[in-house]
């Protein structure tokens, strides 16, 4: 099958068979900021935004996606040259170490904050219930997102 | 000369041809991916369009996609995705609500959230599964696959919701008479759900094992009260041996009662459930935890605001 998909605002041509999975077809598309990690929608890795929901990208059809939808990799976002404030506040609050879940966890941040611009730590912590982290416990995590909260309401 | 296919392949230590035919004789799990069914993905624009399309033969409808993607598809030839028909809304009629199949669980909480804030959807759905998961999980696929935990079946019985269908059997049906009867699923979907608006008192527990992040079982409970007595109680308990208990000795006690007149041992003893998941749990004491937190989650509805 083809199709045109609308990754970080730009429309890019896919091929994928019918029973493809959407992590599949970004990777394969050179979107490897999306982790492949449990692919039955438990840790989070391949957290994508899907008209700016978080969704994950193993539990999707790539048919299912229709031209007019956007996705949002954590790449749309901000990388390493122009980072976002969010990703600025993860590395500065040290919420990443081995850094394979940061992708799904970045972006659930960036959809929480842009339907709750001031979360409490217990609705930062409930956003985040999509997101398995193995390394941090959880605590610098939350961190950054109530610090990334504070930056974006200076801004 | 080695297979360097995909990864079911890679690990083949045999030279090409030999290894290729005892690999293929002997993983059907690798066969698939030579044998694999050309599928067809349909996108219906209306009713008519669909109804049509599930009468061919082996088709799947496609909701959220959470269930289909995880399943195995050798024997489907066919996906009717039913996104483009509409299906995504929450209307409020006098005190029914009436919800799109393709609603997904965050649509109907967010709705619901300033429609009727208390209602016992919100609170069922608003912790079921992760916040990813809710925005894909639709209401429609939810009743049409139904999980031994469910989260949303125990709450769409105490409501008395009906199931609208179009199709081969197409009309309005009762949840329980769609949950029992598997007939109704055939080329058949659900395009809505129907449920009563009415003031509740309500609480859902939800008992979710550690070892597979799953939900083992759910609990619901509903409750109307008049003058602080109950005048009609609903409890179910879901993912028991049963799939679904309904407990209507415990709901016979609790009618005529107030709060204080509720004795948690006459609640407890009339909890009596086999719990599923002997591997990763103790159903006996699974059984008695059931017991326990019906008993608290019928006074945390009593004591939750309305």
């Amino acid at each position: 099958m083809n199709s045109i998909l609308n990754v970080n605002g730009k429309a890019v041509k896919i091929e994928f068979t019918p029973e493809e999975h959407l992590l599949f077809t970004l990777r394969k598309a050179g979107f490897t900021e999306v982790k492949s990690g449990c692919k039955e929608g438990e840790c989070g890795a391949c957290i994508v935004l899907l008209n700016g929901k978080p969704v994950n990208s193993c539990l999707m059809f790539t048919a299912s996606v229709c031209e007019d939808d956007t996705l949002l990799t954590v790449k749309g976002i901000g990388d390493l040259h122009e980072p976002h404030v969010i990703q600025e506040a993860f590395v500065d609050c040290g919420a990443v170490q081995c850094g394979f879940c940061t992708p799904g966890i970045v972006l659930a941040t960036y959809a929480l904050l842009q339907e709750n611009p001031h979360p409490t730590e217990d609705e930062a912590t409930k956003a985040m219930d999509g997101n398995l982290c193995r390394c941090t416990g959880y605590v610098k995590i939350v961190e950054a997102v109530m610090l990334a909260a504070k930056r974006l309401q200076k801004k | 000369m080695w297979i360097d296919l995909s990864l079911p392949f890679e690990f083949c230590p045999l030279p090409c041809t030999v290894g290729a035919i005892i690999f293929l004789t002997f993983a059907p799990h690798c066969r698939k991916f030579l044998i694999m069914n050309k599928i067809k993905w349909y996108f219906p624009v209306s009713l008519a369009e669909a109804r049509s399309l599930l009468e061919i033969k082996n088709v799947v409808l496609h909701g959220g996609g959470t269930h289909l993607s995880g399943r195995e598809l050798r024997d489907v030839d066919g996906i009717i995705c039913l996104r483009k028909l509409g299906l995504d809304y929450v209307k409020k009629d006098k005190d029914m609500l009436e919800i799109g199949a393709m609603s997904t669980y965050a649509d109907v909480v967010n709705v619901l959230s300033s429609l009727s804030p208390q209602h016992i959807l919100v609170k069922t759905l608003k912790n079921a599964a992760n916040t990813p998961c809710r925005n894909r999980i639709t209401i429609g696929g939810s009743i049409a696959f139904v999980p031994s935990w469910s989260d949303l079946i125990g709450a769409l019985l105490a409501l008395d919701a009906e199931i609208v269908l179009a199709g081969k059997h197409e009309g309005v049906v009762a949840v329980e008479d769609y949950l029992n009867d598997a007939a109704l699923r055939e080329q058949t979907l659900i395009t809505a759900v129907r449920v009563k608006d009415t003031p509740h008192y309500s609480a859902h527990y939800c008992d979710v094992k550690t070892v597979n992040d799953m939900p083992l079982f759910t609990i619901t409970v509903l409750l109307e009260l008049e003058t602080d007595v109950i005048k009609r109680a609903k409890v179910y308990i879901v993912g028991t041996k049963e799939r679904i208990t309904h407990l209507s000795e415990l709901e016979s006690y609790l009618l005529g009662k107030k709060k204080d007149e509720i004795v948690d041992a006459k609640v407890q003893e009339r909890v009596n459930v086999s719990i599923v998941g002997a591997r990763i749990t103790d159903p006996e004491y699974m059984g008695i935890k059931a017991k326990i937190e019906t008993q608290r989650a019928i006074i945390s509805a009593l004591e939750s605001v309305q």
